[in-house]
């Protein structure tokens, strides 16, 4: 528990900065962005015709139907774009973590070059995603890129990487942890030096492992980094794969890189469907929010603070 | 100024690390390398097969073209300060918020936690359309400020702030209090000075967010005068597929990227801070 | 540290009054024209030196340009913009935008604003496909300014190796076959054809064998309702896809619309023919010398057993905004007819690759000399003269194109993934057909 200042009016006085800024410039518009999603857009985006719950029964409507079997399915695309967006996410989320503890954990020992390796670890960070985007389908191309050159020179086969409905999505989860890993390991970087010295000294000194005092020590000690970087990593894995998958591979091969905010972006911008965009706006906000809400009720309790 | 390192590897030798780091920085710079070194060739090498990895003879006339090209220096200097701005205010409002967090209890807290972070769960980009109304009816369409004030807060700062100051053990704040020191001045003799590391962590990844903004900065701003550099900078992309000009716009690519490189650079010494409280014990 | 942040601030303070209150030049009594554009890099480039010239050439009308990003983004910009009463006087959009841009409400017909002879000089200069296209319901609704139509690209030095005659590209897809039969025979090259999956290619050669892509005129007498992609010409250009992949004649990176990768196959040497559009003539002009080839073109091969009517044309035109005053919309008709003039249209089309639109343009540049030096130019302006007129070579005009195009797209990867030709189109027209009904549904 930490110890508390008493102040009545204070902590509103430090609180109000962010509030004001928030209120005014993301909840006024995400409640107005809401309200969209009961009414049905004119073509323009911009009339509009209240029409209630009916955006959200067309989405959710599971179009059941029966097979010449005889069985029921489930027709609705929606469901099964939600699925793929969980598997991404997960995919993202968990590959992303452990390959940037990793590599911060590495850049992090007093070496030569320590800060050469930092610098260019988290150098590619800094190009902006369209250009990314761009470098990646030049590199990836299956029959004059620098990727199946090699690879085809090592396996001698040339896969076609953006045309694949196994390998897309790979190559898109694989390049979506490759452009976060320097925000990742920045903030690890940056958690590894909170690390009190001294307890890793007295447990070198008492036999303790590389293991046992990464397990004892080091990851107790980065769990507040760790938590703080699963929540942001959960909503870069539902929102900002847009950039990755838009330039990358569209909806890709059978549908295999269509998850919700690409197809809430198709229906926001190209197709100016404004309604149905809020709709799933909505979705996907009480999605993401969920898993957010429960993430704080269970996995911040075994957050260990004050290590 | 001491760091955490590991000790047992003391028997292991030192080189097995660097060799790891070498094949990892290989890995995850090759595409930052590869367009360095296509920036400097011409179409024909570019486009070559078997791909051509040396380095070319067009590296004047790329970087020169871009740098010369679309406002390219003046739009550097706009997202210069708007990232500064941005960055600033980001991390002010996320402390004294995490502060309020952390060191109080006050009615409504988790329910305004809770309020705070659930921003994260809408991009702007997806709220640009009413966001766009507002500035609207707020008359700072075209204006500096639609590029500043909508980001002056910040959830992730707040969450990462509350992280790290929960993490600072308690009695540094019990012994505040027993010193009488009250809570701003708890907030700059010892907060601040602890969370170096995490301020410029936060800093660098702010002002690299803002850097790389686009759909925004495209939508608000009418003026090229004002427009901020990725706009142009995909600009120039899109146009160079078209025309040819791929030296050109990777030559582009690689110059914007070099602010956010130095941020870095600078940032680094207080990455390099560590735990304050051991180094002055 | 603290100190450098302190110094840091002051100098944010110090860039704000230089940069941010910088005062914008306007004339005094002059009419203002905002215009918003697509056209960003060289291209756009070319657009800021025009209006710096019709600025200059006269003093009552001061055209403000400003690009706001790619196609898509700068229709998002105008109708977000317009709907706020903020938009611009006049804007260029694309193709597939058009049925948005009526149905919008936020654009008046060109046609409107021009003068009688104005109107009837244009229509007379430019080049008739294009009018074609930007008629709707007998409305000219804006005015083509940046277009283009997709041709066949080939290397004439594998065309050698392979023994065939380098001065004959294929012009059909029967004779693209034989030819490709013969250069993967001889190894003249690793493919025989690189061409992206683009749904543009699909409707260009539903018009070129004279086949509507929408009913009621293709959109054009009446709002389309229902899409032809299960007729005979589009099951013959499956097909056609299908054989090429098949026989292991084509290639392609795997990503839908990925022009640059493809293009990249085809300068790399990778493959002796590519099938793009005529914007991308400067790339391979340039690609093609620093590679070391010669590079040679020919009309976009179609189906030979139907004969030859579109090609339909792709790009952009200039809109006006209803939003205008009479004041205003004379000054855009005035820069409207000052772009499309003989002059102004031959230098675009030299800075930029996009066709000239107009025969004068045209003559201007055969009279300089200007094809006779670049005979590959020829090639695309000779297509587009030669297309028949008609509802089907105008091109669709459907609410939902931009979706339909992509639902088209990844028809034809499922085609050459090994799906069955009918049960791939069946579902296409079925997608197709909802989003129309989607689309018209949602009509006020």
């Amino acid at each position: 528990m930490q110890a508390v200042f008493h102040n009545r009016w204070l902590p509103f006085v430090l609180l109000l900065p962010t509030l004001v800024v928030l209120v005014l410039f993301l909840y006024y518009p995400i409640i107005s962005t809401f309200e969209l999603s009961f009414f049905r857009a004119a073509p323009n985006g911009i009339d509009l015709t209240f029409v209630g719950l009916a955006n959200y029964q067309r989405l959710l409507d599971p179009q059941i139907q029966q097979t010449e079997a005889g069985t029921f399915v489930v027709r609705n695309a929606y469901v099964l774009v939600v699925g793929r967006s969980l598997l991404f996410s997960g995919a993202i989320v968990i590959g992303g973590l452990s390959a940037s503890l990793g590599v911060a954990m590495l850049a992090n020992q007093n070496l030569r070059g320590g800060r050469i390796y930092r610098t260019l670890l988290i150098w590619p960070y800094a190009i902006s995603p369209a250009i990314i985007g761009v470098i990646f389908l030049f590199m990836f191309n299956p029959v004059v890129g620098v990727i199946n050159y090699a690879w085809n020179g090592i396996f001698g086969t040339r896969p076609l990487w953006l045309g694949d409905p196994i390998l897309t999505p790979l190559l898109i989860v694989i390049a979506s942890i490759w452009k976060n890993l320097g925000y990742n390991v920045i903030f690890y970087l940056s958690g590894l030096q909170n690390i009190n010295t001294d307890l890793l000294e007295a447990a070198s000194i008492d036999g303790a492992n590389a293991w046992v005092r990464f397990r004892r020590i080091i990851f107790p000690s980065l769990s507040p980094i760790t938590f703080f970087l699963l929540i942001t990593n959960l909503t870069y894995s539902f929102f900002d794969v847009f950039g990755t998958i838009d330039i990358l591979s569209g909806p890709g091969p059978a549908n295999s890189t269509s998850v919700l905010i690409y197809n809430l972006y198709r229906d926001l911008q190209i197709n100016h469907n404004t309604g149905m965009a809020a709709t799933q706006s909505v979705m996907l906000f009480v999605l993401v929010a969920g898993i957010t809400v429960l993430q704080f009720r269970t996995t911040e309790r075994r957050v260990t603070y004050n290590a | 100024m001491r760091s955490m390192t590991m000790r047992s590897s003391r028997r292991r030798p030192k080189y097995f690390s660097h060799i790891t780091l070498i094949i990892l920085c290989f890995i995850v710079g090759f595409p930052m390398v590869f367009s360095i070194i296509k920036s400097t060739q011409n179409l024909g090498q570019i486009m070559a097969y078997p791909p051509n990895l040396m380095f070319g003879d067009r590296l004047i006339e790329n970087y020169s073209a871009a740098w010369n090209s679309n406002n390219f220096v003046r739009l550097m200097g706009n997202t210069i300060l708007v990232a500064v701005c941005v960055t600033l205010g980001k991390t002010i409002t996320s402390m004294l918020a995490a502060t309020a967090f952390v060191y109080f209890r006050f009615p409504l807290r988790s329910f305004l936690f809770i309020f705070v972070i659930l921003t994260l769960m809408m991009p702007t980009d997806i709220l640009v359309v009413a966001l766009y109304r507002l500035m609207g009816d707020l008359g700072w369409t075209n204006q500096f400020q639609a590029l500043v004030a909508p980001f002056l807060a910040s959830a992730t700062g707040t969450l990462l702030f509350r992280q790290h100051f929960m993490n600072i053990p308690s009695e540094l704040a019990d012994a505040a209090q027993i010193d009488g020191a009250g809570p701003l001045q708890y907030l700059r003799n010892v907060l601040i000075p602890l969370s170096w590391n995490v301020i410029g962590a936060l800093g660098m990844i702010q002002f690299i967010g803002v850097w790389n903004q686009y759909l925004w900065p495209l939508l608000i701003i009418n003026d090229n005068q004002r427009q901020l550099v990725q706009v142009a900078l995909k600009g120039i992309t899109i146009n160079a597929l078209d025309q040819g000009n791929w030296g050109v716009a990777l030559a582009a690519a690689v110059i914007a990227s070099i602010p956010p490189l130095i941020v870095f650079l600078v940032l680094q010494e207080s990455f390099l801070r560590g735990f304050a409280l051991t180094r002055d014990k | 540290m603290r100190k450098v942040h302190r110094s840091t601030f002051l100098l944010a303070v110090a860039l704000i009054a230089v940069f941010s209150f910088a005062s914008l030049t306007a004339a005094q009594d002059a009419v203002e024209i905002d215009f918003w554009h697509a056209m960003s890099g060289g291209n756009g480039e070319a657009v800021t030196a025009l209006v710096a010239d019709f600025n200059a050439s006269q003093s009552a009308i001061v055209v403000n340009e400003q690009n706001k990003g790619n196609y898509d983004e700068t229709l998002n910009a105008v109708i977000q913009a317009s709907g706020q009463g903020e938009g611009p006087n006049m804007a260029q959009i694309f193709d597939l935008g058009t049925p948005l841009a009526i149905d919008s409400g936020f654009f008046v017909p060109v046609e409107s604003v021009l003068s009688e002879e104005q109107l009837e000089a244009l229509e007379a200069d430019i080049v008739a496909p294009l009018v074609n296209y930007f008629t709707i319901n007998d409305t000219l609704w804006s005015l083509p300014w940046n277009n283009s139509t997709p041709i066949l690209y080939y290397n004439k030095d594998m065309y050698e190796a392979a023994g065939l005659d380098p001065e004959v590209p294929p012009a059909t897809w029967q004779e693209l076959e034989e030819h490709c039969a013969v250069i993967m025979e001889t190894g003249a090259a690793p493919y025989c054809l690189s061409s992206q999956i683009y749904g543009w290619y699909f409707e260009q050669w539903l018009a070129l064998q004279g086949q509507e892509l929408a009913n009621n005129g293709n959109g054009r007498a009446d709002r389309a309702t229902e899409t032809n992609l299960t007729s005979p010409a589009a099951v013959a250009i499956m097909e056609f896809w299908q054989r090429i992949n098949d026989a292991g004649y084509w290639t392609y990176t795997g990503r839908l619309h990925d022009n640059q990768g493809a293009n990249q196959i085809f300068i790399a040497k990778q493959a002796a023919i590519i099938l793009e559009s005529t914007g991308a003539l400067r790339t391979f002009t340039t690609g093609a010398a620093e590679s070391g080839f010669e590079l040679g073109t020919g009309f976009f091969p179609t189906n030979a057993d139907v004969e030859r009517q579109g090609p339909i044309i792709g790009g952009a035109s200039l809109w006006v905004s209803a939003g205008n005053t009479d004041e205003e919309n004379a000054a855009v008709a005035e820069f409207l007819v000052w772009l499309e003039a003989p002059e102004q249209m031959a230098r675009w089309h030299q800075a930029t690759g996009y066709m000239p639109d107009t025969l004068s343009s045209q003559e201007l540049l055969e009279s300089e000399g200007y094809f006779e030096e670049n005979p590959n130019q020829r090639t695309a302006v000779d297509q587009l003269n030669a297309a028949a007129v008609n509802s089907a070579t105008a091109g669709a005009i459907m609410g939902p194109f931009p979706q339909i195009r992509v639902i088209v797209e990844q028809s034809i990867q499922a085609v050459v993934s090994g799906g069955d030709i009918t049960t791939v189109l069946e579902d296409a027209k079925l997608q197709a057909d909802a989003a129309i009904a989607d689309y018209n549904s949602r009509l006020q």
